[in-house]
């Protein structure tokens, strides 16, 4: 229509006739304000010029601009050009008064233009606003807020902050939000939480032993598992699908005992950050969940420590400056006593016996270590270290007394456990641009040894007649390297990008086998295949709000798994956004997609130290989820957040153990023993929390449907997955009573576990040495125990050193189940054959009853 | 050691530690709980077809002996090489049990006319109006024959006179740790499956001459493949003895000697009158080739009973392991063997010892 053609010679004409005119000529509708042409007068000579042309000579010069809409034309009065108002950004660190550590989920606001920003995992951020007259508020749970006084910028500028913690912490206060508040409403993440330490610390758990994962299964879409156990299902997933990251560093064996308790020591910790629906585009490698737990830095300032001795374990906690102002140190180490207590039963056993020595003893370590510097205010580097290990040994030693002289000697000898060393360095490159740069190690092994020695002794000498000796180990070793960038180009916008590697090495099962029995030498070595992968992955994640209602967080993560000469790739794209229709509302919905391409193979529903970590290999395909989700958020007066999150995922390329899977030689190939399959899980979590005052917790509640489906289990039919808790119901109240006395209590009830309850039974065949009572196989998890409640309860007296923490597991001892038996019941009388027989009985087995415990921690 | 090893698994597994206890209530679940069809046979060449045919039963039903799971009026077809050969007859009497596991005064059984032979593939049917249909379908093996036994005597006491053996005025006993090295040619095809049978001849009472075993127990720990089915953690944590199950996994194609170890074994012999040894009276070994079936089924009943899986699935830490099964319902087996005997008369381990 722009092309049309027109021809026109006027003089200095008054506007409005000389467009009546044009409307005739052009055929064109001239649509003005009134006013706009008035007084106006215009010139044109033209022949056959386009129409756009003729208006634009006609209009030059004269404040009125135009804008062909198909055959209308708009006339407007042009607004003069204002000049461009420079602006500044304003960037730092935020850290805690007198230890120096990084404070995540600070909210930064500049006054007047009321711009928020909020601080990453490292403290840091970055604002920009127009240049001239204002001032900064930095605001966080559990913390003073700090407000700075006014000041005139027309540069950028560097702010830090210490900020003390809440001095009025007994008062009920307001500030501005707590970092989960503020996510609830103000963020586009569904379903993420940041948990502080102090919360990890004051929630209840069993042997007064503070944990993270303890904490997390209070929250609604958690399910814990076994009772007592340090176990996680998030949203019906499995217990491999958590990336669990030691300052995101990948943590493969994150339980101790079986899984009684985590290998995150608390004492080490600094925060946790907790993703459970909507996944920052960083993260990959899980289906489930994401927990990056966030080590101490230590203090620039001073030396602190804390030593705390309780009834399972003693951890001693150190950490302070070595250059003050530059260059500080952590470190943090804790023992288990099982093998101190174990001393006494063995003694009193050996006493007994002359001929038989016992030993047996368990013991797990963590040690964690940090070493921080800071190089200037925009560069800083550190180094991390982890180790943790369990270790079990049962030693078995006899020497005949009598005349016959032999002797035997039987050891068993467990090891497992993870080693994360990692060093890092992060720099702000502009104001608004800041990097990270890290190389790591991280590392799961295993070793089962077990030997048996035999022989006789003759004049004083021992003759070997029998040594067999067995060890068996798995290990998955990482190489990591990775850039991260964290980008605010604009207060509406920010930006994430990087790019890593790593290099896997997997041994998922050697076993090596020495047999001499007197003169004949046998040895068998299985499976020692070992596996090389390359995974590499880019991933870039936008944060943008267009206006203030509206946020979308979206991202894309791109990952490529080489392995075996065959390589998968997985594209992984996130979107979320948050809707506020009103002041303390929210509403949000977000899809993403995970991939998942090491797996860990469990027998059980308890941690072993066969459990192994195994890459996808042959036809086997990378794990992966879809998940929607939808929530609603409400604040109110900034000190309660009511949230409801609705969701649905997709789980595809699942991996597990086939049905009689068992059936192949324990040293087989391991892959032949899984079947692949899908699942779904969908449901709903409510939650009510109140972060701020003498009275916080939460309220939550969830429901749940999981279920499974899988070529080479149940038939093939799907089943209800084995934590399909179908209602869970959480309660987390902690009070601070007075400056000596705090009170925490937790109530949790739910939907019981889902277990396989064969009823029927058939005619032994009597093939094997041994009577079996022959099951008949019945629908995987076709039987639900019964609904689970427990209480825990903390009291805790702080002294002027420190603290005593009193404990009450399961306060009102209400003995739940955690398994059904089948087993034989009282004596009956036959009527067919006049004998008295056992009945044989269903029973419920009840574990664990009221359990208290004390601990004390000394601070210095 | 396994008391302790028992202790301290479920000290592990179950995380109990100090001060904690635990206790059961009795219940009836609900769940839909249907019987079906249950065969049992053990198939052998040269001998008649025996079949068990029972229905399973509700675990708290009652004792298995005080029930009649005996189903008499099904009908059970027999099929070989693909072809019907006749309906089995109900009988009374059967040899489908070991006779010392015997449980039973008279049991019913349903037997063919038909002798099988190596090589046949024996499918059975049965149909019942009450607890529908089953049928298990096995194939069977050839026999596998013994090369030979070599005694290998590592210890032997002797309680009495022994300088006039073979003739003893008093009686003698031996008291003996040895082994039995059993040479067989595993056949060069893969999936053979074995089971080992150890027992003693008929007991030999001459008055002039005669000798009886009075302990014979076999230690599987010292044949790797007696316990390839065990991994380092069952090692350790629950039971590491092995089992006379084995399959050719290691061996395929190979001559091989068998271990077999009698670590603790006495017998008691007297010979006044210097007559003739009795060959006929010693160690029996049994070498059963025996199907896939039979092996399967008698691993997943060490898992279950012995076996890691087994252990935590017993405490509901684990899904359930359940004894395998070749029949259509999941419940019984039909399994099928060809033994290779030989008699391994005590006379000549005592040789064997004297030669040492």
């Amino acid at each position: 229509m722009q092309a049309q053609r027109v021809s026109m010679n006027v003089q200095n004409r008054p506007a409005e006739a000389v467009f009546a005119e044009l409307m005739k000529r052009s055929g064109k509708n001239f649509i003005y304000e009134a006013g706009v042409l008035k007084s106006l007068r215009v010139s044109v000579n033209a022949t056959n010029q386009p129409l756009a042309k003729v208006l634009e000579t006609m209009l030059a010069g004269t404040g009125v601009g135009y804008k062909i809409r198909g055959n209308n034309v708009l006339l407007f009065r042009q607004t003069p050009k204002q000049p461009k108002q420079p602006k500044v950004t304003l960037s730092g660190f935020v850290r805690e008064e007198g230890t120096g550590e990084a404070i995540p989920g600070v909210t930064v606001t500049v006054f007047p233009s009321a711009t928020r920003a909020a601080t990453n995992v490292q403290g840091f951020y970055s604002v920009t606003v127009p240049a001239g007259d204002m001032s900064l508020t930095f605001s966080a749970a559990g913390y003073d807020s700090h407000h700075t006084e006014e000041m005139h910028l027309t540069q950028n500028r560097q702010i830090d902050v210490a900020l003390p913690e809440d001095s009025q912490m007994l008062e009920e206060v307001t500030v501005i939000g707590s970092p989960n508040q503020t996510r609830a409403v103000q963020s586009a993440e569904i379903g993420s939480l940041s948990v502080s330490r102090s919360k990890i610390l004051s929630t209840p758990v069993i042997f007064g032993e503070s944990d993270v994962i303890k904490t997390l299964q209070l929250e609604p879409g958690v399910s814990a598992g076994v009772e007592g156990m340090a176990g996680m299902y998030v949203h019906g997933g499995g217990s491999d699908e958590n990336l669990y990251m030691l300052d995101n560093i990948p943590l493969y064996q994150v339980n101790h005992f079986g899984g009684l308790f985590s290998a995150f020591n608390t004492e080490a910790l600094r925060n946790v950050e907790f993703y459970k629906s909507s996944f920052p585009a960083k993260y990959d490698g899980r289906l489930s969940s994401y927990i990056d737990v966030n080590t101490k830095d230590g203090s620039m300032e001073s030396h602190h420590g804390s030593v705390k001795i309780g009834l399972t374990s003693a951890a001693v906690n150190v950490d302070g400056p070595i250059w003050k102002g530059h260059t500080s140190y952590s470190v943090a180490v804790r023992r288990s006593w099982y093998d101190i207590l174990t001393l006494p039963v063995c003694a009193i056993f050996n006493s007994m016996s002359t001929d038989e020595k016992v030993n047996f003893g368990y013991a797990f370590t963590d040690i964690n270590a940090k070493i921080n510097h800071r190089f200037s205010d925009r560069s800083r580097a550190y180094a991390m270290f982890y180790y943790g290990e369990d270790y079990l040994s049962v030693t078995d030693k006899y020497e005949a007394t009598s005349s016959y002289k032999d002797y035997s000697t039987e050891k068993s000898h467990l090891r497992w456990g993870n080693i994360v060393a990692s060093a890092g360095w992060n720099y702000v490159i502009t104001p608004n641009l800041f990097g990270e740069l890290t190389g790591a190690f991280t590392r799961y092994a295993s070793r089962l040894m077990h030997s048996y020695d035999e022989g006789q002794e003759e004049d004083g000498v021992k003759v070997q007649q029998t040594f067999d000796k067995m060890v068996s180990k798995n290990y998955i070793h990482d190489w990591i390297a990775k850039l991260d960038f964290d980008w605010r180009p604009h207060p509406a916008h920010r930006v994430t990008f990087g790019a890593g590697y790593t290099r896997h090495s997997f041994l998922p099962s050697l076993t090596k086998r020495l047999l001499v029995n007197t003169d004949v030498v046998a040895s068998a070595e299985e499976q020692a295949h070992s596996y090389g992968a390359n995974e590499f992955n880019i991933y870039t994640g936008a944060d943008w709000s267009p206006f203030a209602q509206l946020r979308i967080n979206y991202g894309l993560h791109y990952s490529l798994f080489n392995i075996d000469g065959k390589t998968h790739q997985g594209l992984s794209p996130r979107a979320s956004f948050r809707f506020k229709p009103a002041e303390n509302w929210a509403i949000k919905g977000g899809y993403s997609r995970t991939v998942q391409y090491v797996h860990q193979l469990m027998q059980s529903s308890i941690s072993l130290p066969t459990d192994q970590w195994v890459p996808v290999v042959g036809s086997q395909k990378p794990q992966t989820a879809d998940k929607i989700a939808l929530g609603g958020y409400y604040t109110l007066n900034n000190a309660y957040t009511f949230s409801a999150e609705a969701y649905y995922k997709w789980m595809h390329n699942l991996l597990e153990y086939a049905d009689e899977y068992y059936l192949l030689p324990p040293d087989g190939e391991w892959s032949d023993k899984l079947t692949p399959g899908r699942g779904t899980s969908k449901g709903i979590d409510f939650k009510v929390s109140k972060d701020h005052g003498k009275i916080t917790g939460h309220v939550a509640y969830s429901l749940l449907w999981a279920d499974r489906q899988y070529a080479d289990k149940n038939g093939g039919l799907p089943f209800p997955a084995r934590y399909d808790n179908r209602h869970k119901i959480n309660l987390l109240v902690n009070w601070k009573i007075s400056d000596n006395w705090e009170i925490s209590a937790s109530w949790t009830g739910m939907s019981g576990n889902r277990i396989t309850l064969p009823t029927q039974v058939w005619q032994d065949p009597w093939l094997a040495p041994w009577n079996y009572d022959m099951l008949l196989r019945v629908p995987e998890n076709n039987y639900r125990l019964p609904f689970y409640h427990r209480m825990d309860v903390n009291f805790r007296r702080n002294t002027k050193h420190g603290y005593w923490d009193f404990s009450l597991y399961n306060a009102y001892c209400n003995l739940n189940t955690i398994a059904v038996v089948r087993d034989y019941g009282d004596y009956y009388l036959d009527p067919t054959t006049g004998d008295y027989t056992l009945q044989p009985v269903f029973k419920r087995l009840h574990l664990i009853p009221i359990i208290p415990s004390v601990s004390y921690t000394w601070l210095f | 050691m396994a008391i302790l090893r028992r202790i301290y698994t479920l000290l592990l597994l179950l995380a109990v530690a100090a001060g904690l206890t635990s206790c059961y209530t009795t219940f009836e679940p609900d769940l839909p709980s249907t019987p079906v069809l249950c065969m049992n046979s053990q198939i052998r060449p040269g001998e008649e077809i025996t079949l068990m045919l029972t229905r399973t039963w509700l675990w708290t039903e009652g004792d298995e002996k005080n029930l009649n799971i005996f189903v008499t009026d099904a009908e059970v077809r027999l099929i070989v090489n693909g072809e019907f050969r006749e309906n089995l007859s109900p009988s009374v009497t059967g040899n489908g049990y070991d006779p010392d596991h015997f449980l039973y005064e008279e049991y019913k059984c349903f037997k063919s006319t038909y002798v099988p032979k190596s090589g046949d593939r024996i499918r059975l049917e049965a149909t019942s109006r009450e607890y529908g249909e089953a049928w298990a379908e096995t194939k069977v093996p050839y026999p596998v024959p013994v090369v030979r036994v070599v005694p290998d005597v590592k210890e032997c006491v002797a309680v009495g006179n022994t300088s006039q053996l073979p003739v003893t005025t008093e009686p003698i006993t031996f008291d003996m740790n040895f082994d039995l090295m059993l040479y067989f040619t595993d056949p060069d095809v893969r999936g053979n499956y074995y089971d080992l049978v150890v027992s003693y001849s008929q007991y030999q009472n001459d008055e002039d001459c005669y000798s009886y075993l009075s302990t014979l127990w076999v230690d599987f720990t010292k044949e790797p493949l007696f316990t390839e089915h065990i991994s380092a953690l069952e090692s350790a944590l629950t039971d590491n003895n092995g089992y006379s199950i084995f399959s050719d996994r290691q061996i395929n194609g190979k001559t091989y000697p068998l271990r077999i170890n009698f670590p603790i074994t006495t017998f008691y012999y007297s010979n006044p009158l210097n007559q003739q040894w009795p060959k006929d009276y010693g160690i029996v070994l049994t070498l059963r080739h025996i199907d896939e079936d039979y092996y399967k089924h008698v691993i997943s009943v060490w898992q279950a009973n012995t076996g890691i899986v087994g252990a935590l699935g017993g405490v509901g830490l684990a899904s359930p392991a359940f004894a395998y099964s070749n029949v259509s319902t999941g419940a019984g087996i039909v399994a099928a063997y060809a033994e290779s005997e030989i008699t391994i008369p005590l006379i000549d381990i005592v040789e064997a010892a004297k030669q040492k």
